[in-house]
């Protein structure tokens, strides 16, 4: 079994790379065979080739700052549940909005093996309602 | 704080359980007098039954739930839990009986347990595809 630091130190080095929006260094962060989803990718995706095409278009268009607010480990696995709060607008520009959120993270090694983030997703709607 | 986890899984399971009869005093009846509550749509936290109830009349009157809870998880040396459910989501006709379309919903709970009820409740899903049917109830 992991340790509680080095579960946490993976799903934080995940978030801080995301913070970049740099594609290839958050690609780093989960395994090969990582299974992802939000409420944007309707079905969870699997592999990280698929999660390259998701998060490429997702970066292209989002930049986001995310804020660790709590993190636990999930009793006997090598997973967490972090909670978060992630300052968001579109990349061109424009006002943002902040949404909180909580991620399930099942860590191996030192890459997440799963992800799965909840959140609420109508501030996406409407800051592009306020670009067109 | 070392509740067993099956006692925590008990008030967890009767939390959903409220949630589905729609009965208002049941729901109430798992939280304790400060409960902490939280879910997509709140602006901030709400704390105490008397704000909890408010919030909640209105959304367990207009709307069915099934819920199938997918995963839980208790959280390393606290009594608390996370959950991870699907959700049958229907609107609550005003002449009684339910409408016929149905909203699917995932999500995930943080659940803390003090003294047998639920003392923290933070939702996190993505109610924007019940916009449909909050429009529905609002008409």
């Amino acid at each position: 079994m992991l340790t509680d630091q080095e579960i946490f130190s993976a799903t934080r080095r995940c978030i801080d790379m995301w913070n970049t929006l740099d594609l290839d260094a958050t690609l780093d962060t989960y395994t090969e065979d990582v299974t992802y989803c939000d409420p944007k990718t309707g079905k969870r995706i699997m592999g990280k080739a698929n999660l390259r095409r998701y998060l490429r278009k997702f970066f292209e268009r989002w930049d986001m700052q995310f804020v660790v607010t709590e993190e636990y480990r999930l009793e006997g696995q090598d997973g967490q549940a972090v909670l978060w709060n992630c300052e968001i607008k579109l990349r061109e520009g424009g006002p943002s909005r902040t949404v909180r959120g909580m991620d399930i993270c099942m860590v191996r090694g030192n890459q997440l093996s799963r992800d799965e983030a909840y959140m609420e997703t109508s501030v996406l709607s409407e800051l592009m309602s306020m670009k067109a | 704080m070392s509740l067993p986890t099956k006692e925590i899984s008990r008030v967890i399971q009767e939390r959903f359980a409220a949630y589905e009869s729609g009965d208002h005093a049941r729901v109430m009846d798992v939280y304790t007098d400060d409960a902490a509550y939280w879910d997509t749509k709140c602006p901030a936290r709400m704390q105490g039954r008397a704000a909890l109830a408010k919030y909640l009349s209105g959304f367990l009157g207009n709307f069915d739930l099934r819920y199938a809870m997918l995963e839980e998880h208790r959280l390393e040396g606290r009594d608390a839990a996370i959950v991870l459910w699907e959700c049958a989501v229907r609107r609550r006709l005003p002449a009684g009986g339910l409408g016929t379309d149905l909203v699917m919903q995932r999500g995930m709970t943080l659940l803390e347990v003090q003294d047998g009820l639920v003392s923290r409740d933070e939702a996190y899903m993505d109610l924007a595809s019940l916009d449909p049917l909050l429009e529905q109830a609002a008409a």
